[in-house]
């Protein structure tokens, strides 16, 4: 006597190389209480369709793989729980704004790239040696940087932010805090080098404020805070350059 | 190095109606558009307290224009009285909102203490209620409308 | 096919990988390196670690000490010489560490914090909140951006070693999102793919570990030591697997029964919530069959109680466990317990090392959770396995740059050939393979199998049923159907590969458990439940040969803590 358990529908984006635009394909899959998008998506490629592709590894909301559009929002999907995003039939599309390689998968290039350009490491003048033990840094000094350093990569604020949806040039807001963690980070002396990367017109000032960065992210980094604060340091930072000789500086 | 070989993408379009498709960006486009009637009311208050101090005078087709004239024509139609009206509004709501972003972005500090975001958005406000007033007051000597 | 040289090669590009590569690129400069991952560094299984890293660094612990407490927790089959190594390079690379940029929670005088942490007998254990993995992960990934000298290949599936003359010359690779391979010649290879928790049904583990490195290893002739040494972490999700952190006990969380007990007063009284996780698993497992668990929907657990810490321990020490708990039980921690039990989580086994990281294949080394040097032994103690990490890393990169820099670059005449074989074996093999059992669904029976057999607990019978089930999904593998079709981004055909790896580690695995007729460390056998110095103070390698997984012996190198009776 099996129960036959409640189902959801879930319309899923497809796309192989080569075709003009993507497709939907649906599916009925089991429902429980605490499933999230995630094990719905597992649920399909392991019994119903191998070929769906996606990404996913830590299925804690950790390693940032997962991200993915649901219901016309960005999500990491193994936080993402149906219960939260039931519908007739709940949409999972690409993660948004970004090139799509294959069904679920997106290209992260560009992204990589601005990544790199941020110069996303300590700059000293001069390193501590080792046997020095460790900086110095109150709690306080750690907290100022602490929000902006939990950014997980999984880029759901660009896929939320409509000026990049626009203008793939633009810096972005996860890059913009990472940069913004190393330049309010004690230990660190390096804003000046950052300065090309984040005080151009494709980098913070580009950003226009519409705040859905800091809505939309799992992790609560708050870069659209991050990113009008880099506006006023690095403002505060060509000024100093361009009035004062490079002695005083 | 790895020559990397051209691969087929699909690239997305971001719809130019993407501000319809969430509360948050609606809200947003609104804020902006507040800025275009807060701009033209501006330029037209300008405009008119210019021509009330220089009174200049530009040809026309009838003969000459007097600028302060017309201004002061304008400004007493019923049109301009509900642009005004629009743009109070707008005036409001950019700068209610203003209000409120602003202590997140710019958190305020005295001494290790955070000032709550609360504190700051009501301060702002009653700065601006105060301003107005004292402005209120200036031009008008406290006498009710 | 495509042809590419560099001087050193890793595989795998988490914590062990990235700070190798670093180290390489420190010893020479100049030094052409390539890191080849199967994922974007940032998804690296390291970054879900969540306690901490451990270190002498603080005036009342000295490395005499952490070596004592590490070999004690190995059940006394760590090699003490690599522990010595070990300890007196830890220090060194946690400062360098947090030069680097790691926000280290701190003390009120701006030197680092330490905590509490199972089988240590000081707090020795450096933090940043609960997310310590996660933030060594992206401060070594954001480093190594500084080094011209590292060149990523992400999203590159090494599928297998290029071995010619008995050395290592390179790997055979495959770009995920266009399916080309290509041919990786280097003068070194380092393997730091992590290890292989997901043979198991209930792990802690991401998805990508799935034992590549060990797998490729060992199919290459190269020896893996210590594979029964599996561990248990105490306190994982029932249902999800998703571990809750040990610095949760370490910062004074209970662990209660049904009756609201705390159990381990008859198990570890010493020692209680902070034993070593190889008694602390099985004592809830004992507690659990005894009839003293709490039921659930996924089965039975006990609970972790942190209600007694107060909000602002919980919300400063502890931020990502009440996240975790909140998102996925949907409980507060402050206000109720969290229900856990033991879940896989390390792998102590792996590609056999010494303490530079060299394996007894030339060409080939390996670090981090692939490598056994070992200083883990039969159980690691926790907060040990990210400075192991960071040390054998580094050791391992320093040793194959100089290395490097005085081999020949390679260039077999077979390596062509051999990377044609490859490429039938995956493409016109695998690929083509009709009518067999799906992926997805020979993959969970080998789980399950593992799950039931060769667990905390195992017997003669049931590893002999597992071997017999291990023989019949190696049949399998012979007919498991690939469905996607296509070449690019093909996670269905991964999947096929990463199970070949999996079967093969698996019978390793069982094969060791089996010969080893005595309980130590993690591994308890029901029917043989006491330690037996006299027949099994050794290592076991386990060597590919014709007739499958056969043992060899290798003495434990002990320096100056003679084994004793592992009393808490």
């Amino acid at each position: 006597m099996e129960e036959k358990l409640p189902t959801v529908m879930m319309r899923v984006s497809r796309y192989l190389p080569g075709e003009e635009k993507p497709h939907f394909q649906t599916y009925e899959v089991p429902y429980r209480r605490d499933m999230v998008v995630l094990d719905a998506l597992n649920h399909i490629k392991e019994k119903r369709d191998p070929t769906l592709t996606f990404r996913w590894s830590c299925r804690m909301g950790i390693c940032g793989s997962c991200g993915m559009n649901v219901n016309g929002k960005p999500v990491l999907t193994c936080e993402s729980f149906l219960k939260d995003v039931l519908r007739r039939e709940i949409l999972v599309e690409p993660l948004g704004h970004f090139p799509v390689i294959k069904d679920l998968v997106v290209d992260i290039e560009d992204f990589m790239r601005k990544l790199e350009a941020v110069k996303p490491y300590l700059i000293r003048d001069q390193e501590r040696p080792l046997g020095a033990g460790e900086y110095r840094q109150t709690q306080e000094e750690v907290d100022r940087f602490r929000q902006s350093s939990l950014c997980i990569n999984c880029m759901i604020c660009y896929a939320a932010c409509p000026v990049y949806g626009e203008d793939a040039s633009f810096l972005g807001p996860a890059a913009a805090a990472l940069a913004y963690r190393y330049n309010v980070d004690s230990r660190d002396q390096g804003a000046g080098k950052r300065l090309p990367a984040v005080a151009s017109a494709t980098g913070v000032w580009e950003c226009t404020f519409v705040g859905e960065c800091s809505t939309a992210c799992p992790k609560d980094v708050d870069p659209g805070a991050a990113i009008q604060r880099l506006k006023l340091l690095s403002s505060i930072e060509v000024q100093k350059r361009v009035l004062l000789p490079s002695i005083l500086r | 190095m790895a020559t990397k070989t051209v691969y087929h993408r699909y690239r997305p379009h971001q719809s130019p109606l993407w501000f319809l498709s969430n509360r948050r960006y609606f809200a947003f486009m609104l804020r902006e558009l507040a800025g275009l009637f807060i701009a033209v009311y501006a330029i037209l208050i300008a405009v008119g307290l210019f021509a009330g101090r220089f009174h200049p005078v530009l040809p026309g087709p009838n003969g000459s224009i007097d600028v302060y004239a017309s201004m002061a024509w304008l400004l007493k139609t019923r049109g301009f009285f509900v642009f005004t009206l629009i743009s109070l509004a707008f005036a409001c709501y950019h700068s209610l909102t203003w209000f409120d972003l602003f202590p997140q972005v710019t958190p305020i500090q005295i001494r290790g203490w955070k000032v709550p975001n609360r504190w700051v958005f009501g301060g702002m406000v009653a700065l601006w209620i105060g301003l107005s007033l004292a402005l209120y007051v200036v031009l008008y000597g406290g006498k009710l409308l | 096919m495509e042809r590419l040289s560099h001087d050193v090669i890793l595989v795998g590009g988490g914590g062990a990988g990235l700070r190798a590569a670093i180290e390489a690129a420190r010893t020479r400069p100049g030094l052409d390196i390539a890191l080849l991952s199967k994922v974007y560094p940032m998804r690296s299984h390291t970054v879900s670690a969540e306690g901490g890293l451990a270190a002498v660094t603080k005036g009342d612990d000295n490395l005499d000490l952490h070596a004592f407490d590490t070999i004690r927790g190995s059940d006394f089959l760590a090699d003490q010489d690599a522990v010595e190594f070990f300890v007196n390079r830890a220090k060194e690379e946690v400062v360098q560490l947090e030069h680097w940029g790691l926000p280290f929670s701190r003390d009120p005088d701006g030197t680092l914090a330490s905590r509490a942490f199972g089988g240590m007998s000081v707090k020795r254990t450096l933090f940043a909140a609960d997310r310590i993995g996660f933030h060594m992960l992206h401060t070594l990934f954001q480093t190594s951006l500084k080094y011209e000298e590292i060149h990523r290949y992400d999203e590159w599936f090494v599928t297998s070693l290029l071995v010619s003359a008995g050395k290592v010359m390179g790997v055979v690779a495959l770009d995920v999102k266009t399916g080309e391979m290509s041919i990786v010649l280097a003068k070194a290879v380092i393997l730091a793919t992590g290890g292989a928790g997901r043979v198991y049904e209930f792990t802690t583990n991401g998805v990508v570990k799935t034992g590549d490195g060990m797998a490729m290893a060992y199919r290459a002739g190269c020896a893996l030591k210590d594979m029964e040494f599996v561990q248990f972490h105490p306190t994982a999700l029932p249902g999800t697997g998703i571990l809750i952190t040990e610095a949760a006990r370490g910062e004074g969380g209970h662990l209660k029964n049904s009756e609201g007990d705390r159990f381990l007063k008859n198990y570890i009284p010493s020692k209680m919530e902070l034993g070593p996780r190889d008694i602390l698993s099985r004592a809830i497992m004992t507690e659990i069959k005894a009839g003293r668990g709490i039921q659930g929907p996924y089965g039975q657990y006990v609970h972790l109680d942190l209600t007694h810490l107060g909000s602002t321990v919980i919300e400063r020490k502890l931020p990502m466990v009440k996240e975790l708990a909140e998102n996925y039980i949907g409980i507060d921690p402050i206000h109720e317990p969290i229900p856990v039990r033991p879940a896989q989580h390390y792998f102590m086994g792996g590609v056999s090392t010494d303490v530079h990281g060299q394996s007894p294949l030339g060409g080939l080394f390996a670090a981090g959770e692939c490598a056994a040097v070992s200083i883990n032994g039969a159980n690691r103690l926790g907060s040990n396995s990210l400075t192991e990490c960071l040390v054998f890393g580094a050791e391992a990169g320093r040793a194959a740059a100089v290395h490097a820099s005085n081999a020949a670059a390679p260039n077999p005449p077979e390596a062509q050939a051999l990377a044609k074989q490859e490429e039938e074996r995956i493409y016109h093999t695998f690929l083509k393979q009709e009518g067999g059992p799906g992926v997805a669904d020979l993959r969970a029976r080998l789980r399950h199998t593992m799950e039931e057999y060769v667990g905390i607990y195992r017997t003669e019978e049931g590893l002999l049923r597992a071997k017999q089930a291990l023989a019949g999904y190696r049949g399998e593998l012979g007919t498991v159907t690939v469905e996607d079709k296509s070449r690019t981004f093909n996670t269905d055909l991964l999947g096929a590969l990463e199970l070949d790896w999996m079967v093969e580690v698996a019978d390793c695995i069982t094969t060791a458990a089996l010969a080893r007729r005595e309980s130590r460390g993690s591994h308890s056998r029901t029917d043989h439940p006491k330690r037996d110095d006299t027949n099994y103070l050794k290592h076991y390698l386990v060597m590919k040969s014709n007739e499958g997984p056969i043992l060899k012996d290798q003495p434990v190198t002990i320096t100056r803590w003679p084994p004793q009776e592992r009393v808490y």
